[in-house]
């Protein structure tokens, strides 16, 4: 990488990931009363299984920590990213996984990805999708033993509130929101991406339903696993268009796909939706600016026909 | 119009409140016009015209030549000229006038001899009726030529306006300073009493605004106008007035490398290392590196045998520090932020220049990038053609 001078007293400084680290804390803390003292309390869960909903998101800090210690790589912005990456995993995963092949999972995975340079698809999509297969065959379920031994139905409050079939810490939907609008005051969230996401998943969801109407409408809305990763996973910055109409179209095009493949996929729809649009994210740039030279040639266009 | 931004500025870095004057440089450089011919020891007096386009600023004896760099130009052939500290004034170029006494023809066509021709078309160009600005603000941060020149010549640049007001028949007549210019806004509400046809605009802190591209519609005016700034309304004066040739520059050096920045009035064709010599003390076991004319629009330069010349604004030294060029995230702010609607990004990553066609050098998009990416060396075509187009 070059080298250069600095220039100006105060360069912009991306912060952007240390802000999610606090974002994360809610969604930390409900996952634990949910899916770790609830169980208890309703004595599904033993004392130790309490702490299953905070221990994935920390191996999946703590190797993403570890890694770049062992490997003597320079503290930089990417060795941040596989604590994130690990956290974030951590929070998707089913609460039945086993602890053991998740740790090795992570730590074969963050490997992988310190030494490959993924570049086009994001590494943090690649591993919820890793992660998540084994859901797909009906291997390991989304409810906590609790769910499963009272087969609970929930109100639509309680799907808004975090009583959620969901991942170990992303089942609460207020804080998801709550979340968004943190976020959208940061200078670098893309947010432009969580909102066109939510919004045309919100209407496609209710036009599928006019059209195929199959189970609940609002539950298929109050899906916890797409909120959170519409918000947290689709703006990631680096593999998302950078211009804003590009940013708007891949967030429709998600939003739509994730209310179609979450027909058959409810928990899985949305990460195959980021994963196929993603390689459009340059063909959306390029359109955006497409767009905006038009723009100006009729804006210029204009101004000689008023002159 | 886009959102104009305001700079994030460190505020440590304070300028003296008085503005330091340098009559006595031993040395001064002129460039050498073309075809001229001067003898060696040719006794010059003070603003004594060397050839078509150089006045001497001091009196004294031409010794010879050398090669100096100016802003523009590498190795450009200079004479030099010892200051005898004599002061010996070439006579007046015509009796003394008010600048109410001239009418703006002849003000015109004296601004057009003493070579003053962007000030010149200026006033040739405005209509009667129209709107007139002193725009008083300096875009660049720890520059403040306007702010220091409008508080040292106040009254000369007040009575200068206030003539052209007359002899434009201006419908309104602005002086517009920035917000955090607290000593001008105090000084120009003291003495604006006596003006009642002008008024006082003070605007927000936003980057560009001195540029009259953005002014005009942040004022929204669709009238006619005429603006100048303080520097050219003292020009002015000092021709017109006080027959004088203005041989002389305002520049401020400052920087977070130097223990005391300052605004010095120096004279054309002074070396910079000589002026830095004298005035500025670089801080101890610091590195540092010369900006000429700003940071945002202005470019490192080599300033070992670099003259002041009339276009020369502000040297800032600056610690010299590495950072390291990271991968571009994508995050679009380089797009966001630039005011003329440029893609410096796809500019950067194609290397073709169709992107970025309307580019006014704001030095914006470097600021901003997270990544740290110079742009600016790229778009203003410095960087290594074989390496970006
Ligand atoms: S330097 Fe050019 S491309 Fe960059 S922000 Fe300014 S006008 Fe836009
Ligand atoms: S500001 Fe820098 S990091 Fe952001 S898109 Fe532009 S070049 Fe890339």
């Amino acid at each position: 990488m070059k080298k250069k001078y600095i220039k100006f007293l105060f360069n912009s400084e991306y912060s952007y990931q240390n802000i999610l680290f606090i974002a994360f804390i809610p969604f930390l803390l409900y996952g634990f009363y949910k899916n770790g003292i609830l169980p208890y309390l309703n004595q599904n869960i033993s004392i130790l299984e309490m702490f299953r909903p905070i221990l994935f998101p920390s191996i999946g800090i703590g190797i993403g920590l570890m890694i770049p210690f062992f490997l003597k790589k320079k503290s930089n912005k990417k060795n941040i990213n596989l604590a994130l990456y690990g956290e974030i995993i951590g929070m998707i995963i089913p609460i039945e996984s086993n602890i053991i092949l998740t740790t090795i999972i992570f730590f074969l995975f963050f490997l992988l990805i310190s030494f490959k340079n993924i570049k086009k698809i994001s590494p943090l999509l690649l591993g919820c999708i890793l992660f998540l297969i084994p859901t797909i065959f009906g291997k390991i379920s989304f409810e906590n033993k609790s769910e499963i031994a009272a087969q609970t139905i929930y109100s639509v409050s309680d799907l808004f509130f975090g009583r959620n079939i969901g991942g170990t810490c992303n089942t609460n939907i207020f804080f998801s929101l709550l979340a968004l609008l943190f976020l959208s005051m940061d200078y670098y969230y893309k947010k432009e991406i969580a909102f066109s996401i939510l919004g045309s998943y919100l209407i496609a969801t209710i036009c599928f339903e006019f059209l195929f109407p199959t189970t609940d409408l609002l539950r298929s809305i109050l899906n916890s696993t797409s909120i959170f990763a519409s918000i947290f996973i689709a703006t990631e910055m680096e593999y998302t268009p950078y211009m804003e109409k590009g940013k708007i179209m891949y967030g429709i095009s998600i939003g739509i796909l994730t209310s179609i493949i979450n027909r058959v996929l409810p928990f899985l729809g949305i990460y195959i939706a980021i994963f196929l649009t993603s390689f459009l994210t340059n063909f959306f740039d390029n359109f955006a600016i497409q767009l905006e030279k038009n723009d100006n040639f009729c804006r210029m266009k204009e101004n000689k026909k008023k002159n | 119009m886009k959102k104009l931004v305001t700079l994030k500025k460190d505020y440590s870095i304070k300028l003296n409140s008085r503005m330091t004057k340098d009559q006595t440089p031993k040395y001064i450089y002129l460039p050498i016009d073309e075809k001229a011919k001067i003898k060696s020891d040719f006794l010059i007096k003070k603003e004594q015209r060397i050839t078509k386009n150089r006045i001497s600023p001091v009196s004294g004896r031409l010794v010879g030549s050398k090669f100096c760099d100016t802003i523009n130009e590498k190795a450009v052939k200079c004479f030099v000229i010892l200051n005898d500290y004599k002061e010996t004034y070439q006579k007046r170029v015509a009796s003394l006038k008010n600048i109410t006494e001239v009418s703006l023809e002849k003000i015109i066509i004296e601004l057009k001899q003493q070579n003053e021709t962007e000030i010149s078309e200026k006033l040739k160009q405005c209509k009667k009726g129209c709107t007139i600005i002193l725009n008083g603000m300096d875009d660049e941060p720890y520059v403040a030529n306007e702010i220091f020149l409008s508080k040292e010549y106040s009254f000369e640049i007040l009575e200068t306006l206030d003539a052209l007001r007359e002899k434009f028949q201006a419908s309104s007549t602005k002086v517009i300073i920035k917000c955090n210019d607290r000593d001008n806004i105090e000084n120009f509400e003291n003495q604006i009493g006596t003006y009642t046809e002008i008024e006082l605009s003070i605007l927000p802190d936003y980057y560009l605004l001195a540029e009259e591209t953005f002014l005009i519609p942040y004022l929204n005016i669709i009238e006619p106008y005429l603006i100048l700034k303080p520097s050219e309304i003292k020009t002015i004066f000092t021709i017109i007035q006080k027959k004088r040739h203005d041989t002389e520059v305002i520049l401020t050096i400052s920087g977070n490398g130097i223990e005391n920045p300052q605004v010095i009035k120096s004279k054309i064709g002074v070396m910079v290392s000589d002026l830095l010599n004298q005035y500025i003390k670089i801080k101890k076991n610091t590195e540092v590196i010369y900006w000429i004319n700003g940071l945002m629009k202005g470019k490192e330069m080599d300033i070992t045998n670099l003259i002041v010349t009339k276009k020369m604004q502000s040297i800032l030294i600056m610690k010299k520090e590495y950072v390291e060029e990271l991968e571009c995230i994508r995050c679009g702010k380089c797009i966001t932020i630039c005011p003329v609607g440029c893609n410096p990004k796809k500019a950067y990553d194609t290397k073709n220049k169709k992107y970025i066609l309307n580019c006014i050098h704001c030095g914006l998009c470097s600021y901003i990038c997270p990544s740290k990416k110079d742009f600016q060396k790229i778009l203003s075509g410095e960087k290594n053609e074989e390496e970006v187009y």
